[in-house]
């Protein structure tokens, strides 16, 4: 395989399940997801009255010679998605405590989900995030596209400082229409800036997922002696015995995480708390059947 | 403040330990890479406080109760609370144990115990700074005034006897003493404490009390312990001897104080008229039984009139490097010679650790206490 955050069979198993949008999307081809424009799919969406200029084919005469009056009979249009990935590739994103590195694990995340995004005629694109580094592969619907995309996600290296906040206003500013913003970071960054960013990608109507990545071991914290920690992202050094600090991390943990899950409740974004030693299967066949609309489940 | 061992204080250079490990256990930290930092900080930020002071007062606990340890092990002399505040000793009493136990030595190349305790004595009243100095030692029973510490080694009254002690009486006599001299007082009673000197049961202990508890300012009572292990010993004992032909056949029984259970090598030395043999004996057990067969020299040995005549001296002795006894026998008249008292005991300086003399000139092993 060329890519060994690539699952083939995981991929089959789960083309069964589609990827549906939360809010109405607008697209520039006709797909499956629900668009804020009427459009010419069979399913009935309302009658309005006739105003000069609108296409006479479109009036409804059976409703005319019942009322006396002219009703253009709209349906609901249907679109297809864009979707961005946003991937943190600070150096945070290295660590492997128990589980693998949480940037693998959202390497998979994201080549799973737009590999099954493309295969439904939806189109998937890339955003990278990192202090000094802010790549972009724009979405496309292309099958080869997802070439481009993969070798862009094997080729990430994490490093420095998250750029993650800058990387989420950028995207909300750029993007003008909604999409689809997938967030994979174990966004250790400041709650409230966080919440700013996710409020300035609401405002622009995108459908927002957050998969917040953390390793087993950054929430058990268990050491058995003194450790010298050294800061992934910018080398700070601090020699600690975590026995004697471990209720005071667990508790800043707790409140953050807290604060964390606040944010994207209030931004109407899906937050999941991943942890990187969790099967990906169950992990994206529950995120996938979530968002099915409640008559499809 | 005195110690007793003072060499031990240097163990409270082992005090440290607690720190050392708690040092050494901060570098032999194991380096991580660790992404979740803002949280450690702000934990290691937060828990300056209590927790901080909790290890700190823990380390402070262990530290000192290593110390207090090796300071109770250094044996020290206090005075009033913690040796502060007591006030000046105006007089020490010096109860001396002049037994012959106290003539045991704790080891090879060691003082005896009663020279121990005089050295211990005597660096300790220097200590106490002009305290008056009263002797009262188990021989004589009568309380002395020793006029500087400095010669208590030497006084006749503090020197070796192998008379036994009578520590209730010397109690007694102590505080008859202390009831006619004001001042505040401690009582040091230097012993080996065996119960034969100390008699527990004896009535007379309840007598002691009472006078000690009727003083109008009540001494202090220390007890210089002089027990312990003690180097081993060996005596040789003459059982009989005869003269057979141009031979001298001397029947001799050999017994030590140490472990019976291992087989031991003993030098033995037989001079008869100054003729020397040394022969090498293995004690397998506590005692031996054996006879010594030493040639006598025909022209020392002939009476005028042709007649065999007895050996003038016979020595046997067993070399100090090796557990000592030594025997000698000086007999003009026939053998047995243990039907007259035909030998006396030369063996300077006399070991009574384990074996003490009687008339008849043969040595026997002391009793155990």
């Amino acid at each position: 395989m060329k890519y060994d955050f690539l699952d083939n069979p995981l991929l089959s198993r789960l083309g069964a399940l589609p990827i549906e949008a939360r809010v109405p999307m607008l697209g520039n081809v006709a797909g499956k997801h629900r668009s804020p424009h009427r459009g010419s799919s069979v399913e009935f969406a309302e009658y309005r009255k006739y105003v000069p200029g609108d296409d006479t084919r479109r009036l409804d005469w059976k409703a005319f010679a019942r009322s006396d009056r002219f009703y253009i009979k709209e349906f609901e249009a249907d679109t297809n998605l864009r979707a961005y990935f946003v991937v943190d590739a600070s150096g945070s994103m290295k660590f492997a405590g128990r589980g693998e590195a949480k940037i693998q694990f959202a390497r998979r995340i994201a080549a799973s989900l737009s590999y099954l995004l493309v295969n439904q005629g939806d189109a998937a694109g890339l955003s990278i995030c990192a202090d000094k580094l802010h790549m972009e592969v724009p979405p496309s619907r292309r099958a080869a596209h997802l070439d481009r995309l993969f070798s862009t996600l094997g080729a990430l290296t994490p490093s420095g400082p998250t750029g993650l906040i800058e990387a989420l206003h950028t995207i909300a500013e750029k993007v003008s229409q909604r999409a689809f913003v997938v967030v994979l970071s174990d966004l250790f960054t400041d709650p409230d800036a966080l919440g700013d960013a996710l409020q300035h990608l609401r405002y622009r109507k995108h459908d927002i997922s957050v998969f917040h990545l953390l390793d087993p071991l950054e929430i058990g914290f268990e050491f058995d002696r003194p450790h010298r920690f050294v800061d992934l992202e910018d080398n700070t050094a601090l020699v600690v015995e975590p026995n004697l600090i471990a209720e005071e991390y667990k508790a800043a943990l707790r409140d953050f995480l807290t604060a964390v899950r606040a944010k994207c409740h209030d931004a109407a974004a899906d937050y999941q708390l991943v942890l990187t030693d969790t099967p990906l299967e169950p992990l994206l066949r529950e995120f996938l059947t979530a968002r099915l609309p409640k008559s499809k489940h | 403040m005195l110690f007793l061992n003072p060499l031990l204080l240097w163990g409270l250079l082992a005090a440290s330990i607690p720190i050392i490990i708690h040092l050494l256990n901060r570098r032999r930290h194991k380096t991580i890479h660790w992404a979740a930092m803002q949280f450690l900080l702000k934990a290691t930020r937060e828990s300056r406080g209590k927790k901080k002071l909790r290890h700190f007062l823990i380390l402070a606990c262990r530290t000192l109760g290593l110390a207090a340890l090796i300071f109770a092990a250094a044996r020290p002399i206090v005075s009033g609370l913690l040796g502060w505040g007591g006030g000046a000793i105006d007089v020490v009493v010096l109860v001396l144990d002049r037994s012959a136990s106290m003539e045991t030595k704790p080891g090879d190349g060691l003082n005896s115990r009663r020279q121990i305790v005089l050295e211990k004595v005597r660096d300790a009243m220097k200590n106490l700074g002009g305290a008056r100095l009263v002797l009262i030692d188990s021989a004589s029973g009568q309380p002395q005034d020793v006029p500087s510490p400095d010669v208590l080694t030497e006084l006749a009254s503090t020197a070796a006897t192998d008379s036994s002690a009578d520590f209730p009486s010397l109690l007694t006599r102590a505080a008859e003493f202390l009831a006619e001299t004001p001042g505040r007082a401690e009582v040091w009673l230097a012993s080996d404490l065996q119960t034969s000197n100390w008699q527990p049961e004896n009535e007379r202990w309840a007598a002691a009390r009472a006078t000690l508890a009727n003083l109008p300012q009540k001494p202090a009572l220390r007890v210089l312990s002089l027990t312990g292990s003690t180097a081993p010993n060996a005596s040789i004992r003459l059982l009989a001897s005869r003269r057979v032909a141009d031979e001298l056949l001397v029947d001799l029984e050999v017994s030590r104080s140490a472990d019976s259970q291992v087989a031991a090598n003993l030098p033995l030395t037989t001079t008869v008229n100054g003729t020397r043999t040394t022969e090498t004996l293995i004690l397998p057990g506590q005692s031996l039984r054996f006879q010594n067969a030493s040639p006598c020299p025909q022209a020392a040995n002939r009476a005028t009139d042709g007649s065999p005549s007895p050996p003038t001296a016979i020595r046997a002795i067993m070399p100090p490097s090796s557990p000592t006894a030594r025997l000698a026998s000086r007999s003009p008249s026939s053998s047995p010679l243990s039907a007259k008292p035909p030998i006396t005991l030369r063996s300077p300086p006399p070991r009574l650790d384990s074996a003490t003399s009687t008339p008849s000139g043969s040595i026997r092993p002391k009793s155990p206490a």
